[in-house]
């Protein structure tokens, strides 16, 4: 009734770095822009932009860190042409490592002009890390995708980023000093209530306060990540996914959607090495028909399947 | 944690109530690979002694669901122990005793007619064809049925599309609620969080809707039963 645009944001995360996450949301976006969807894709990777590289263009000369510092009024020109038809890059800020956290009033300028687009897709290439700034990012978007490898150290990080995002949710929610208090609790793993988990968190604010318990559990409810595995070898590594949502329901408390998976692929590093992105360079190759298969699982709002 | 020992073999086997015989031994085989010992998704997050719990838990789980004689059993006991589904027993329904044990194979079943609201249609493949009597208005003394949310929710004015847009609900599920098509919901934790979150949306009390529709849903449980 007030707003008509059917405009979606995705934003993919992941707690651990040179997992592939620049690639996949290139990928993704030349994909969705391919079937006709008007497509911009928003590097907020504040250690290390490098999604222009991925799609095979220059250091861009306009990037996010003119608009944040406003040098440039609007952020629709800080949004640079690609290879593609209807798609769009907002390249990284390169120092804004420098300016690592941008001021409270900035980030949420950036935010209400990010959600102003006149586009149909955005997509948010989030960096690694649990930073509050990149968790805020995944909050504010309608899919928040966290990728994975089938490594112990990215499935750890995984578990972390999760726990950061539902933490940092709930905390939002609530107004209550007793609430947040028990939050900053719970992030503490040695905790002396042994709070572990986000289940944990929840059921013991449902003992001290059944109304609030009740509000929180709801807000937990509603929070759907989705996961993406990437590099993936072997058939075992496709069922991790179905394993780590299991465990995200059973033991964390966290729905947890499985999008699907990406094989590894040697031609990913030979397209990189041409400065081209493999799912324009080799589109059938195993790694390119799984971009395809994630990002049409978004589309269609589905789980991947066996 | 210590909840996780006290859910039902359903939500502990992550399954729907519906599970066919293939999705509890698929739920089975993810579980066991979950939780085993060489699990690369379990060994950063619970500590081995956890899994082994957890994993016990499945295997009894998966022994009582699998076979259709104790899975039987147990579904009468969840419907007759569960004290969130069957409140006061208005609807003539009998009292349960709730003491919590499996009942004996020969428990002589109800002779209560259905309840009006428990269609024929949604009885799949029994042929049923009981009639129903006094089959009015539902929502008189706060009984809230699907079609008397619907009712509601158009008197107000607000489209389901609306409530799918706000809820993120699924709008196919939206109408199942709605039709009172209790053979498609999901399990019924699902369904009282959606409906909670439909609640708001055409400012009824989640309270009450939910006790009263959780009530019907666990009586079309019970009427199947019968007709078996």
């Amino acid at each position: 009734m007030t707003t008509q645009k059917a405009r979606q944001i995705w934003a993919l995360g992941g707690g651990k770095g040179g997992i592939g996450k620049s690639m996949v949301v290139g990928g993704m976006g030349i994909h969705i822009a391919q079937l006709g969807k008007k497509v911009i894709l928003a590097d907020t990777d504040l250690g290390g932009a490098n999604l222009h590289t991925c799609l095979g263009l220059p250091l861009p000369k306009v990037t996010l860190d003119d608009f944040i510092k406003r040098r440039v009024e609007k952020l629709e020109d800080v949004v640079c042409e690609t290879n593609c038809d209807n798609l769009g890059l907002i390249s990284g800020a390169q120092e804004f490592l420098a300016a690592a956290n941008p001021k409270h009033a900035q980030k949420i300028r950036l935010l209400k002009k990010l959600q102003s687009l006149d586009i149909d897709y955005l997509i948010l290439d989030l960096g690694s890390g649990t930073s509050f700034n990149i968790l805020d990012f995944f909050l504010i978007s309608d899919n928040g995708i966290i990728m994975m490898v089938p490594e112990p150290t990215s499935v750890e990080n995984t578990y972390r980023f999760l726990k950061g995002a539902f933490y940092r949710r709930l905390r939002r929610v609530t107004i209550y000093r007793e609430i947040r208090e028990l939050i900053e609790l719970a992030l503490d793993q040695k905790n002396i209530r042994g709070i572990k988990t986000p289940r944990d968190l929840v059921e013991e604010i449902e003992r001290m306060d059944k109304k609030l318990g009740r509000i929180l559990s709801e807000e937990a409810f509603k929070f759907r990540p989705k996961l993406i595995i990437n590099q993936v070898r072997m058939d075992k590594d496709i069922e991790l996914g179905f394993s780590v949502k299991n465990i995200c329901s059973q033991y964390l408390g966290i729905q947890l959607d499985y999008l699907g998976y990406i094989y590894y692929d040697d031609c990913v590093w030979q397209s990189v090495r041409k400065k081209k992105h493999p799912i324009l360079e080799y589109p059938d190759s195993k790694a390119s028909v799984g971009i395809k298969m994630v990002a049409n699982n978004l589309l269609q709002n589905q789980q991947f399947r066996l | 944690m210590e909840k996780f020992l006290q859910r039902n073999y359903y939500q502990i086997l992550d399954v729907d109530f519906r599970a066919s015989k293939i999705q509890i031994k698929r739920a089975f085989e993810i579980a066991k690979e979950t939780y085993g010992s060489d699990s690369l998704a379990a060994h950063s997050i619970m500590s081995p002694e956890k899994g082994r719990r957890f994993l016990s838990k499945i295997m009894e789980a998966y022994r009582i669901l699998i076979d259709d004689d104790s899975r039987r059993l147990y579904d009468q006991y969840l419907v007759k122990t569960s004290q969130e589904f069957v409140g006061s027993s208005e609807v003539g329904l009998e009292t349960a005793s709730p003491n919590g044990q499996l009942l004996p194979d020969d428990t002589p079943p109800s002779k209560d007619p259905l309840p009006p609201f428990v269609r024929a249609s949604q009885l799949s493949g029994t042929g049923a064809e009981k009639k129903t009597e006094g089959d009015d208005t539902l929502a008189k003394e706060g009984r809230y049925d699907g079609p008397e949310l619907r009712r509601i929710r158009e008197e107000k004015g607000i489209g389901i599309r609306t409530i799918a847009e706000k809820t993120k609900i699924n709008i196919t599920t939206l109408k199942f609620i709605e039709e009172n098509n209790f053979k498609l919901l999901p399990a019924p934790f699902y369904v009282k969080n959606f409906l909670v979150q439909y609640c708001r949306c055409i400012e009824l009390d989640p309270e009450k809707v939910t006790e009263s529709y959780m009530k019907f849903y666990a009586l079309y449980k019970e009427g199947k039963k019968l007709f078996k």
